[in-house]
C-alpha cells in the first residue's frame, strides 16, 4: 500500500468536479424509524442489494472522476468491473472503446455471459455501437450499452443474480443529482445542522 | 353526461324489480336463454336430417345405464418404491453438498482444461500485476508464451487494463475514505555510495 499526500489527489478531484461534494447514489437511502410501524407477519421488507457482501462487488456511487464501491473503496477513472474484482480501465472516452480495448473479454474462460458497457453521458450517436458489432458478434458476447447511470444498476442486478456479467464503465461528465443524494452526500462530509 | 343518463335510467330500471324476480323464480323449469343465430341453425338442420336419432338421442337407455353401474374402478398401492437402477455407464451425480464460493465469482476451470488461446480471470489478474511489477523481464512475449495467448491481446490487455494502487489519505477522516487509482510505472533511484576518486581542487592542481 502506497501511503501519499491526498492534497495532490484532491486538487485533481477538484479540477474535474467543481462540486465534489456531491455524488450521484445508486441505491443507498436513509433508514427510516417510524415508531408504531407495522412489524407482524406480513411485513414488507426491502432488501438492498448493495449492502449484503456475500453478493460480490457492487457500485454504490459514480461522479465525474470515478465510482464508488460497496467495499469501501473509490476507483478512480474507469473500471472494468467483474463480480469480485476490479481493473482499471485506459479508456476515457466513447471513441476508445474499440476491438483492441476490449480484448480481455474475448480471451476469457469461462465465458463471460454479458459485457455492460456504460458509456458515460446519455449518447445521441451511436457510431460506435455499429463499428463494435461485427466484432461483438463473431467473439460472440453479448452487448448492454448504457449511460453509465443506468450500466451500474444493471451491472448490480445482474451481479446479485450470480451471472458471469462484466461492466466495462466509464464516468460521466455530467450527472442529475436527486435531493437524497444531497442529503447522503452530506451526511457523509460534514455535519447536517450546521449553517453553511 | 354518462352519469347523469344512468342516474336518470336507474330508478326505470329497478321498478318492480322484486315481484319480477319473484316471478322468475317460481318457475318450475327455467326456460333456456335463446340459442345464438348460427348455432339456432345448426340444431334445426340436425332436427330434419336425423330426426330418429335426436329422438333416441333424447331417451334414456337402460342397458347402457345397467353397464354402467357394474363398473367399479379400484385402485391398490403397490410398489411405491419403485427404484431406478443405475447405469453404471452413465452414472448419477451423488454429490448434494453446496457449491462453495469461488474467489472469483464464477467457478475457475482445472488448469488443464483451459482451451488454447483462452485464460481464466484469475491468471489475467495475476499477469497484469507481474507485468506492472517487473515490465522488462515479464513483458507480453513472455506472458505469450506462458498461457498460449497471441503476443497482440497480451499486448494490448497489458496497455489498457491495470490493477490498482491505494490511495490512503494521511490525517484520518470523518469518511475514512480509501482511494484507489489505476497503478503508473515509477522509477526506483537508489543511490549507492561508491567509492570514487577524491575531486581534483584547487590546492591538488598547484
Amino acid at each position: 500500500m502506497y501511503l501519499r499526500n491526498i492534497t495532490k489527489l484532491t486538487q485533481y478531484l477538484n479540477k474535474f468536479s467543481p462540486n465534489s461534494n456531491v455524488r450521484r447514489n445508486i441505491s443507498s437511502t436513509t433508514k427510516l424509524f417510524i415508531p408504531g410501524a407495522y412489524e407482524a407477519s406480513g411485513q414488507t421488507n426491502v432488501q438492498i442489494l448493495n449492502k449484503d457482501t456475500e453478493l460480490g462487488i457492487m457500485i454504490n456511487g459514480f461522479s465525474q472522476v470515478g465510482f464508488r464501491l460497496n467495499n469501501d473503496f473509490t476507483v478512480l477513472g474507469s473500471m472494468v468491473i467483474f463480480p469480485r474484482s476490479v481493473l482499471s480501465w485506459n479508456v476515457h472516452d466513447v471513441s476508445e472503446i474499440t476491438e483492441d480495448t476490449l480484448s480481455l473479454f474475448t480471451i476469457l474462460e469461462p465465458k463471460i455471459d454479458i459485457l455492460v458497457i456504460g458509456v458515460g453521458d446519455r449518447l445521441d450517436n451511436f457510431d460506435f455501437y455499429k463499428n463494435l458489432l461485427p466484432f461483438m458478434r463473431k467473439q460472440k458476447i453479448a452487448l448492454e450499452i448504457l449511460p453509465t447511470e443506468s450500466a451500474c444498476s444493471t451491472f448490480n442486478f445482474l451481479n446479485s443474480e450470480g451471472r458471469n456479467v462484466v461492466g466495462a464503465m466509464i464516468p460521466p461528465k455530467t450527472f442529475r443529482v436527486s435531493e437524497d443524494d444531497e442529503l447522503v452526500s452530506k451526511m457523509r462530509y460534514q455535519n447536517l445542522y450546521v449553517k453553511e | 353526461m354518462g352519469k347523469a343518463y344512468s342516474s336518470l335510467k336507474n330508478p326505470l330500471k329497478n321498478f318492480n324489480v322484486e315481484s319480477r324476480a319473484h316471478k322468475v323464480i317460481s318457475q318450475p323449469k327455467p326456460i333456456p336463454a335463446p340459442r345464438h343465430k348460427i348455432e339456432q341453425d345448426q340444431y334445426d338442420r340436425m332436427l330434419q336430417e336425423y330426426p330418429k336419432e335426436f329422438e333416441e338421442s333424447l331417451k334414456k337407455n337402460e342397458e347402457l345405464d345397467k353397464n354402467l353401474k357394474s363398473v367399479f374402478v379400484t385402485s391398490q398401492d403397490q410398489n411405491i418404491n419403485i427404484k431406478q437402477e443405475a447405469n453404471p455407464n452413465r452414472p448419477l451425480p451423488t454429490d448434494r453438498s453446496q457449491v462453495e464460493p469461488s474467489l472469483y465469482g464464477i467457478k475457475e476451470p482445472e488448469p488443464n482444461k483451459v482451451p488454447i488461446g483462452k485464460v481464466t480471470l484469475g491468471n489475467v489478474l495475476e499477469f497484469i500485476s507481474k507485468y506492472q511489477g517487473d515490465p522488462k523481464n515479464y513483458n507480453a512475449k513472455v506472458i505469450a508464451d506462458k498461457f498460449t495467448l497471441q503476443e497482440q491481446t497480451v499486448r494490448n490487455i497489458l496497455k489498457y487494463f491495470r490493477v490498482f494502487e491505494v490511495y490512503l489519505p494521511q490525517e484520518r477522516t470523518k469518511t475514512n475514505a480509501k482511494f484507489v487509482g489505476p497503478s503508473l510505472p515509477r522509477v526506483h533511484i537508489i543511490k549507492e555510495f561508491k567509492k570514487q576518486l577524491p575531486k581534483p581542487d584547487s590546492e591538488g592542481k598547484t
